[in-house]
């Protein structure tokens, strides 16, 4: 209290420099403390890389040595709002890493023989779209593959393979998110769902979203925020993970049972009348349903909900308990909060029980059944489709989409196919199926990630498949092992991308970019490629693609060349800032 | 003003952002920590928990580290953090020995020690500290708990909230929200080999003691080790120190005891003379940076028990060397006279050992009021051992003192691991007492074997190896009881 009886304000420490100082913010430099050393740093944000989700970082950078201090969060950021896993400060450490390879290597022994010297963007670049250019004229589009571990942008890629007619993109994703997807997708389209975690009553998580998967700390901090508001979370996991701890009921089942189980919690909220049945009415095709379930039955709302009884009358808490090895009656108690919470359940499986094991997809598909039975689509404290939070940025050209179709990456004989069949890559290249001439991995190291990375070695190995590999990549890896180009590419704080996540009931895109090109550039010393501000020569793919594209096609005559035309400046190259 | 954290375990996901955020921010060693993340399993699957706690410095409103701090690097500031001066610090580890929470760790690049200081060069430019900044949770609040309104002063007195170790007195200022009991108590849970993802550090190899009750179902799945700072030095320190303190004590004696001529004489004070140097050769060289002990002298912390003992053994130096100068200058009155002071100050050289260990508050074995009469007794059992290789033969007295010190000694030994202790961690020091090795041996008793054959050699008239087997029993126990403090788990 002042002497005239006012209080006095509360002063509280602040989280992050005003903005207005950001230019140039005076700290104290920590190793030489307690001595108060002022230092000046530049800060500059932009965007983490070490999960998909996106959060923003800032930059500290030091103006005279042009080197990172450190990473912080970045307060403007919506997902992630200033806050950060141990992830993004660690991204200095992978900037910093004594490892990583700074130059474009080019293979000099044998494929493997871990023998390479370095070679300059420009050899790189010539030789690249030399090749591809011979093959595009020679109508050898199938024989140029891009395959994509982590991808870091939205769409960027797609419109570099359109403009180039080729029917190239291939991913990570059979051996990760494709079974979730999958049973997502089959209900409305959107493979992914956007949890409003923060408003809901009831949250149901297949995954652990308190400590890991994509968007954990942007959830992580909704579904406390939920909690501290009442909310209720019940957890499977056949693992005890942290969030399994922190929840009110963690049930383990025996592991592939999840389907069983979750259909015992609709059967619960079925037979006890706790679904919402006017959004069932309104927004389900349950016309056809009820055909398929009893082709003679009258198209009556009662009907289908008693034909849906019968079908699900198999799938009893004492029968899941029987199958799964959970309490009946936990299942019971947790699928009558559920019907307790209404609209306001927000759900997730971030892979978990989905992945990697067949029949995966119905995990994802049983759990949106309950979102559906209880009308959580799209509200408040329920669980949107991604596409309702997720924005993707039009480009300002778009070519039109390819006119072929690589048997490589969508076989004839899987019709069904959801995303790529990856996997069988080596073994389709094994029976003769085709050839490579140009393939690109891009964050990809199935040699060590995916089930037989044997079999990939040999394929790596073998000249005859593969004409040439280029390994873009921020680090060593197994792969890059037998590469003839190892490229290197920024990690988070050294690259652009544009790219937006369903982190919560909002919709934003974030701006990632190379932190020490833009603090040159802020300075006055203009870039003209971002390898030329990263540490060593490493770039970036955005740019990288740009410059491969142009050389493809130098005069023009392959229809490619116009789509990297600057839209300003007709006739010159596009620049990345444009 | 005084700052401090509210940590709110309703919140944490125990995700380690802070930990990586401050190791960022401050550059901190690999396997050094100034917070980390604890995680204890209670329970039975299907029904169990995982509990986290964030520890790191209480930044204490009576900061052991600060009081034992021999050269003031250690600085309770005008708002309440608790700083260190790298700069200043000699790497004599007593802050670490001071610390009830473990908080404190040497950089062994630095040879300085370093903690949580609360991101003091943050809070000059009015920035909270790193962890709280990143936390994704809002689970680390930072702020004044002086001011009635700050956000940490409401969240105490609207929450219930625990610190770690109230019994320590030092008023903590981390105060946990939410945080299980079983998280706040150490040695509670059992530690297995195996943590969550790796093996357990190993630093302490020692097993836990089979006779310490810890809670049913409940273990340590993760936690930072921390290594046992003092080691042989110290215990041959205070071997040596009683060695020269012993001597000293009975010299006044000598005459009585039948001990007669140049053995009589000189013996005592040219023994204390080396003993006492090799002592002080022990500390120095012990210190992570040795080369900086004189600022023991030109930046004295007169509270810390290290000073204080400095001195007793600089003034114990000094008087003994007098006394030997006087004997060359043949002026044996008042060297005799001399001996009686010195006797006392050598008193002081025995037992401000137990005032020094007294101040690490960390150690509750060391706190025991035991200590100071036990040093006394090892004083008087090194120095008659000493004494009676030099002594006739019929040197009876000397023999009783010596058997009489045996007996008292493992008396007190016999208290220290089996009498009551106060609190839980001197209670699990006790019976680490038992199982501490020492050349793979139980060092306690291997101490009481030798010492028995060294009063068999003391009766049998065997002085020289009596005095070995004397030394070698001692060192055996101070090797434990030196040990034996620091291993219970202080987090």
């Amino acid at each position: 209290m002042s002497k005239s009886g006012t209080p006095l304000p509360v002063i509280e420490l602040e989280t992050y420099p005003p903005v207005e100082t950001w230019d140039d913010v005076t700290d104290l430099d920590p190793a030489a403390w307690p001595r108060q050393v002022e230092r000046h740093s530049m800060l500059v944000p932009t965007t983490c890389f070490n999960c998909e989700a996106g959060c923003g970082l800032m930059a500290w950078i030091d103006p005279e040595t042009q080197k990172i201090r450190k990473l912080e969060g970045n307060p403007h950021h919506p997902g992630s709002r200033g806050r950060n896993c141990a992830k993004g400060p660690a991204t200095l450490n992978q900037v910093e890493d004594p490892e990583r390879i700074l130059y474009p290597l080019k293979r000099v022994g044998e494929r493997g023989s871990g023998q390479f010297e370095r070679v300059t963007w420009d050899e790189v670049l010539d030789d690249l779209a030399g090749r591809m250019r011979t093959a595009l004229l020679e109508e050898r589009h199938d024989e140029i593959m891009y395959h994509v571990g982590r991808p870091g942008a939205d769409g960027y890629m797609d419109r570099v393979l359109r403009s180039w007619g080729v029917d190239a993109h291939n991913s990570h994703t059979n051996v990760c998110s494709a079974s979730a997807r999958v049973g997502y997708a089959l209900w409305s389209g959107a493979d992914r769902p956007s949890p409003d975690h923060a408003n809901a009553k009831f949250i149901l998580m297949l995954s652990a979203h308190l400590e890991t998967g994509h968007y954990f700390n942007p959830h992580a901090q909704r579904i406390v925020e939920g909690m501290n508001a009442g909310a209720k979370m019940c957890v499977i996991d056949v693992r005890l993970s942290n969030t399994a701890s922190r929840a009110d009921w963690w049930l383990a089942p025996r592991p592939g049972t999840e389907p069983l189980l979750l259909l015992a919690m609709a059967h619960v909220l079925l037979e006890e009348e706790l679904y919402d049945r006017d959004f069932l009415e309104r927004w389900v095709n349950w016309k056809d349903t009820l055909a398929f379930l009893d082709p003679e039955a009258k198209p009556d709302f009662d009907v289908f909900i008693e034909a849906l009884k019968k079908h699900y009358a198999f799938a009893t808490p004492e029968a899941a308990a029987e199958e799964c090895d959970v309490d009946a009656d936990m299942i019971r108690e947790v699928a009558r909060a559920i019907g307790e919470a209404g609209p306001a359940f927000a759900t997730h499986v971030w892979r978990s029980a989905a992945s990697g094991n067949l029949g995966g997809w119905q995990v994802s598909r049983c759990l949106q059944f309950l979102v559906v039975l209880m009308g959580a689509v799209g509200t408040e404290g329920g669980t949107n489709p991604n596409s309702h939070n997720k924005f993707v940025a039009r480009p300002f050209d778009n070519p039109p989409p390819q006119k072929r179709w690589n048997e490589l990456l969508y076989p004839p004989e899987f019709p069904l196919a959801y995303h790529e069949m990856s996997f069988l890559l080596p073994h389709m290249m094994e029976e003769g199926r085709g050839r490579i001439d140009t393939y690109f991995t891009r964050v990809y190291n199935p040699v060590w990630t995916n089930p037989d990375g044997l079999m990939w070695e040999q394929l790596l190995r073998d000249e005859s498949r593969i004409g040439v590999h280029a390994a873009l990549t921020p680090t060593w890896s197994e792969t890059a092992q037998y590469a003839d180009y190892v490229l290197p590419m920024g990690v988070g704080a050294e690259r652009h991308d544009l790219l937006s996540q369903e982190t919560h009931a909002a919709k934003w895109i974030s701006f990632r970019q190379p932190v020490l090109r833009v603090a040159r550039e802020r300075m006055g010393d203009p870039v003209e490629f971002t390898w030329q501000a990263n540490p060593g020569e490493v770039w970036e793919e955005d740019e990288f693609w740009i410059e491969l594209s142009w050389r493809i096609d130098p005069d023009g005559s392959l229809g490619i060349r116009k789509h990297y035309e600057s839209p300003y400046r007709p006739g010159e190259k596009i620049t990345i800032d444009e | 003003m005084q700052y401090g954290f509210v940590i709110d375990h309703d919140n944490c996901i125990g995700c380690h952002a802070c930990t990586v955020a401050c190791k960022s921010e401050n550059d901190v060693p690999v396997g050094n920590f100034r917070t980390s993340v604890k995680y204890v399993e209670e329970g039975a699957f299907p029904a169990i928990k995982r509990h986290f706690l964030v520890q790191r410095c209480n930044h204490c409103t009576d900061a052991p580290c600060v009081t034992i701090c021999p050269v003031n690097a250690l600085e309770k500031r005008e708002d309440g953090i608790v700083d260190i001066d790298r700069d200043a610090c000699i790497g004599c580890r007593a802050c670490m020995q001071a610390c009830p929470y473990d908080a404190i760790y040497l950089n062994e690049d630095m040879g300085a020690v370093e903690k949580c200081h609360f991101c003091a060069h943050r809070v000059e430019q009015n920035l909270e500290p790193a962890c709280a900044v990143v936390c994704p949770t809002n689970a680390i609040i930072a702020g004044d708990f002086h001011d009635p309104e700050s956000k940490v002063s409401l969240l105490v007195r609207g929450n219930p909230t625990k610190v770690r170790r109230p019994e320590q007195g030092t008023s903590p200022n981390v105060h946990y929200k939410g945080a299980a009991d079983i998280t706040l108590q150490p040695g509670r849970a059992s530690r297995p080999d195996t943590y969550l993802f790796s093996q357990r550090p190993p630093a302490k190899p020692e097993p836990w003691p089979s006779q310490l009750p810890t809670v049913k179902d409940a273990r340590v799945v993760l936690d930072v080790g921390h290594k046992v700072e003092w080691g042989w030095p110290v215990a041959l320190y205070l071997l040596t120190k009683s060695i020269a303190a012993g001597v000293a004590v009975l010299a006044p004696f000598a005459t009585a005891l039948g001990i007669s001529g140049w053995r009589s004489s000189i013996f005592p004070e040219l023994t204390a003379l080396v003993f006492t140097l090799i002592t002080l050769v022990l500390l120095v060289e012990d210190l992570a940076r040795p080369s900086r002990f004189y600022r023991l002298l030109t930046r004295p912390n007169w509270n810390s028990w290290l000073v204080k003992g400095g001195v007793i053994l600089g003034a114990f130096t000094a008087l003994t060397s007098i006394i030997l100068l006087l004997r060359v200058a043949g002026a044996h009155g008042v060297a005799d006279i001399l001996r009686w002071p010195n006797a006392i100050l050598a008193l002081f050289v025995a037992g401000y050992t137990a005032f020094l260990f007294a101040q690490c508050k960390g150690r509750d074995l060391w706190e025991s009021r035991l200590l100071l009469p036990h040093l006394l007794v090892q004083a008087i059992l090194c120095g008659s051992a000493v004494l009676l290789v030099v002594s006739p033969v019929e040197a009876t007295v000397l023999t009783w003192i010596l058997l009489g010190s045996i007996v008292a000694h493992a008396c007190f030994c016999l208290l220290e691991r089996h009498g009551h202790h106060a609190t839980a961690n001197a209670q699990q020091a006790a019976a680490f007492l038992g199982t501490v090795r020492l050349w793979d041996i139980p060092a306690l008793w291997a101490g009481y074997i030798v010492l028995a054959l060294g009063a068999v050699s003391a009766i049998s008239g065997i002085p020289f190896s009596c005095a070995i087997a004397v030394l070698i029993g001692l060192y055996c126990y101070e090797h434990a009881y030196v040990r034996a403090g620091q291993l219970p788990p202080l987090s």
